[in-house]
C-alpha cells in the first residue's frame, strides 16, 4: 500500500515554533519565558473523532489550549437535552468556565482527529504572577470567551444566525492565518443545527440555498465563500463580525 | 474522432495496450472488498453521510436476479429459473431490505433516481414492478417527479408493446433495451435470440409513450461475430436511433464464469478483428451524430449524459456512465453494490443467505471496503479520467489538502510514455486525455490505481477482463 499521505497543512510543534504562538497564550513572551511556559504544557496522544476530554462536573485543574482540529463543548439541560455552547479552533482555550466553580460545567468532545496542549491551571496561574505578559494574555483570551457566548443570545431568523455563525468562523480561521473564505466544518450538520437551535433539515436547505444564490459554495464538509459582502448583509452583523 | 484514429498506427497502440486491467466501475475495485466489512460499519457511514453539511441526494438501484434463460456470455449475477413462484418470496425479502435500509437515511435524503437492473428485472410482472415502486416510495422520501430518473433495463423477450406502454405510465422515463446484437447467428452462438422486429416493435411503444431516454446495450467480441455483421446491427440500431448506446467489451474469462465455456473459443473473433468491429463502431456512431462519451458509451447530442460530459458532472459507477455525480448509491437486492458516504459494500449473492439475513432483520451485507485518504484521492483521479479525461494539478491540490505533483510524482513520471503515444498531454497544470486516449482510459487509469501491482502478481488467472 502507499504511504501515508501527510497533510499540507498540518504542523506539530512546540511553543516557540508553533503557527498559533501569536493568538495562544505565547502572546507577548521573549523566549526564554516561552521556555518555562513549555515547560509546564503536557502534550497528549490525539484524541479520536468524538473522544471526550472532560465531562461536566468532573474536578478542574487544566485548561485545554487546541493545537489542530476542532473540539465542542457541550452542557445538558435538566431534560438531559445537550446543548452545544462552543466549537473551539486551533489556538483557542477551553475549560475556562471552570475556573471559577471549580469543576467543568460542559463536557469537551473531539470533532475529528484532534491535538490539545493541557495545561495545569495552579502552574498557570503561578507562572503567569511572574510574567505580566501571560497574565494580560491569559486575561483577554478568557474576555474574548465572554464576548463569544454573548453574541450568540441575540434574536435573529434561522438565516442570519447561520450566515453569522459561518462568518465568526471565517474571522477566527483568518486570525490564523487560514484562509477567511476556504474553511472546512468538521462538526456534523447536526451539531450546527444544535448549536444554533435549529432542525438539522434547516442547516442544509440554508446551505442550499446560500449557495444557489452565489454566497458560496459546498464541498463534502469544506466551505468556499465567494460573496462575503452579501454574506455580511445577510448576517446583518456590522458589529459582531 | 475519425480521423484522429485513422492518423495514428492504431495496431501497434492496441497490441501494446492490450493487457487485464479493471473497467474501474468503482475504485477501489470489487476485488478490495473484504467480510471484515459489516453492518455496523456500513451504518457508520450512512450516518456519516448524514451528518454532511448538505448530504447527498439518494440514487437506488435495485437488482431482480432471474432469468428465464441463460445468455452464455453474461457474467451479471443471476439465477435461471422458470419457477416464477421463487420471485415473491426474492420480493418479500427485498421489501424488508428497503425497510430497513431507507430507516438509517435522514428524512431530507430524497431519491433523485431508481434504476432496476438485473437479472431481467421485466422477469417479475408490471403488478409486481408497481408494488415494489410503491414498497420504495412508502420507506425512502421520492424527489420531486421533474427530479426524479426511473430506469429499468428491459429484455425485449419478455415485453410486448402493451406491457411496454404501461411501464411508461407506472412511471419509468428510461428504458434500455437489452439488444446485443441483431445476427441471427451471433444471438444462437450466445443463446439470445430476439428478432428485429419484437426490439422495434417496443422501440416504437416506448416512443409513443413519450418515454424520454430510450438507450440500447451492444456487445462487441461475440462469437461469430465480424466486422461485416456488426455493421448490419448498427444499421438497425441507426434506424431506430435511440438516446444513447452503450457498447460493452465481451470479456470472455470462462474460466471464471461457467456459461462462457459454452462459447467455442473458435468462434470468437480474433483481438484484431474485435478492435476493428469496435474502431468502425466508434467512426460509425460519431457519424451518425452521436457523442463518444468514454470507454463503452455514446448519446445523442442533447441527451443528459452528453451535456453531462460537456459540463463535467459526468460519472462513472456500476451501471457504467451517469449524470447523477452527487448522490450516495443505495444497492437493493441480491449482490447489489451501495456507495455510501466513504465506502462500497455488497450485499450477499445466494438468495437463500439474502433471505435468511433479512428474515433475522439483519442488512444482508457481504463484503466492502471503506476508502482511505489515499483510496479518495486516487479513486478521484482515476473517476475524473474515466469521466472528464482532465486533471488540473492546482484545483486537486486545493480539494484534498495535497500537492498533487509531488504525491504522485511517480505515476506522473510513468505516464511520459503515453504521452509519448498521443494518449495524452500533460504540462505543469494539467493532465489531459486526448480523443486517441479516450480508447484506452482504463489503461491510462491503471497508472494511478494502487493495488494494481499487487493484484496483478499473485494469481496466475486472470482477475480482471483485457481492457480493450
Amino acid at each position: 500500500m502507499a504511504a501515508q499521505i501527510p497533510l499540507a497543512s498540518q504542523s506539530f510543534l512546540k511553543c516557540s515554533q508553533c503557527s498559533l504562538g501569536k493568538l495562544c497564550l505565547p502572546v507577548g513572551l521573549d523566549p526564554q519565558d516561552m521556555h518555562r511556559l513549555e515547560d509546564i504544557i503536557e502534550s497528549s496522544a490525539p484524541f479520536r473523532e468524538n473522544e471526550k476530554v472532560y465531562e461536566a462536573e468532573q474536578g478542574f485543574n487544566r485548561i485545554y489550549a487546541v493545537k489542530s482540529g476542532m473540539f465542542k463543548t457541550q452542557v445538558t439541560d435538566p431534560q438531559g437535552n445537550e446543548h452545544i455552547v462552543g466549537f473551539h479552533l486551533p489556538g483557542e482555550l477551553f475549560g475556562l468556565d471552570a475556573i471559577y466553580p471549580q469543576k467543568y460545567v460542559s463536557t469537551a468532545i473531539a470533532l475529528g482527529t484532534s491535538t490539545v496542549c493541557a495545561i495545569n491551571y495552579r502552574d498557570l496561574e503561578e507562572l503567569a504572577t511572574k510574567l505580566p505578559s501571560l497574565q494580560r494574555q491569559l486575561m483577554s483570551l478568557m474576555s474574548k470567551e465572554v464576548h463569544t457566548s454573548q453574541s450568540l443570545n441575540v434574536d435573529q431568523t434561522a438565516e442570519q444566525k447561520l450566515a453569522a455563525f459561518i462568518l465568526t468562523l471565517s474571522s477566527r480561521y483568518k486570525q490564523r492565518g487560514y484562509s477567511a473564505t476556504r474553511f472546512n466544518l468538521s462538526m456534523p450538520r447536526r451539531d450546527i443545527a444544535n448549536h444554533l437551535n435549529m432542525a438539522a433539515e434547516t442547516v442544509s436547505r440554508l446551505f442550499k440555498r446560500f449557495q444557489s444564490d452565489g454566497l458560496l459554495a459546498v464541498q463534502r464538509n469544506d466551505l468556499h465563500i465567494t460573496d462575503m459582502d452579501k454574506l455580511q448583509r445577510l448576517a446583518g452583523c456590522a458589529s459582531s463580525c | 474522432m475519425h480521423t484522429d484514429l485513422e492518423a495514428v498506427d492504431l495496431s501497434r497502440l492496441l497490441a501494446k495496450y492490450d493487457v487485464y486491467g479493471p473497467r474501474y466501475t468503482s475504485y477501489p475495485t470489487a476485488l478490495q472488498f473484504h467480510e471484515g466489512f459489516e453492518e455496523r460499519d456500513y451504518l457508520n457511514q450512512v450516518q456519516a453521510s448524514n451528518d454532511l453539511l448538505v448530504p447527498r441526494p439518494l440514487s437506488l438501484y435495485v437488482h431482480i436476479p432471474f432469468c428465464k434463460q441463460l445468455c452464455y456470455y453474461c457474467g451479471c449475477h443471476k439465477v435461471v429459473t422458470q419457477k416464477t413462484s421463487q420471485s415473491q418470496d426474492y420480493l418479500d425479502a427485498l421489501y424488508r431490505e428497503i425497510a430497513l435500509r431507507s430507516e438509517a437515511f435522514a428524512e431530507d435524503r430524497l431519491v433523485q433516481q431508481i434504476h432496476l437492473g438485473g437479472g431481467t428485472p421485466t422477469y417479475i410482472s408490471n403488478a409486481q414492478i408497481r408494488e415494489l415502486l410503491e414498497v420504495i416510495a412508502q420507506s425512502f422520501h421520492l424527489g420531486l417527479p421533474d427530479k426524479l430518473e426511473m430506469g429499468i433495463e428491459v429484455d425485449p423477450r419478455t415485453v410486448d408493446g402493451k406491457r411496454m406502454q404501461e411501464l411508461v405510465k407506472i412511471g419509468f422515463n428510461r428504458i434500455s433495451f437489452g439488444v446485443q446484437d441483431f445476427d441471427p447467428a451471433v444471438q444462437q452462438a450466445i443463446n439470445r435470440a430476439q428478432s428485429k422486429e419484437q426490439v422495434r416493435e417496443l422501440h416504437w411503444a416506448a416512443r409513443d409513450a413519450r418515454v424520454s431516454s430510450i438507450s440500447m446495450d451492444l456487445i462487441y467480441g461475440l462469437p461469430k461475430q465480424n466486422r461485416t455483421s456488426f455493421e448490419r446491427t448498427l444499421d438497425e440500431v441507426a434506424a431506430l436511433r435511440p438516446d444513447r448506446i452503450a457498447l460493452y467489451n465481451y470479456a470472455h474469462m470462462p474460466q471464471r464464469i461457467p456459461s462462457q465455456r459454452l462459447i467455442h473459443q473458435s468462434d470468437l473473433p480474433g483481438t484484431e478483428e474485435k478492435l476493428a468491429i469496435f474502431t468502425d463502431a466508434v467512426a460509425r456512431l460519431t457519424a451518425e451524430g452521436y457523442i463518444y462519451i468514454g470507454m463503452d458509451h455514446f448519446a445523442l447530442p442533447d441527451d443528459s449524459l452528453a451535456t453531462a460530459l460537456k459540463d463535467g458532472s459526468l460519472q462513472r459507477n456500476f451501471q457504467g456512465y451517469s449524470t447523477h455525480a452527487d448522490c450516495d448509491i443505495v444497492g437493493l437486492g441480491a449482490s447489489s453494490i451501495s456507495r455510501v458516504g466513504d465506502c462500497y459494500v455488497q450485499n450477499v449473492l445466494p438468495l437463500s443467505a439474502y433471505r435468511q439475513a433479512l428474515a433475522a432483520d439483519r442488512l444482508p451485507v457481504h463484503k466492502g471496503v471503506v476508502l482511505n485518504r489515499d483510496d479518495r484521492l486516487r479513486a478521484d483521479i482515476i473517476l475524473t479520467i474515466m469521466c472528464s479525461g482532465e486533471v488540473n494539478f492546482a484545483e486537486f491540490s486545493q480539494r484534498h489538502d495535497v500537492f498533487f505533483q509531488q504525491v504522485f510524482r511517480d505515476e506522473l513520471a510513468s505516464l511520459q510514455t503515453m504521452q509519448e503515444d498521443g494518449l495524452l498531454r500533460m504540462d505543469n497544470a494539467r493532465l489531459q486525455v486526448t480523443p486517441l486516449g479516450r480508447l484506452f482510459l482504463r489503461n491510462i487509469a491503471m497508472t494511478f490505481d494502487a493495488y494494481l501491482n499487487q493484484s496483478l502478481h499473485d494469481t496466475e488467472q486472470p482477475r480482471y477482463s483485457k481492457t480493450l
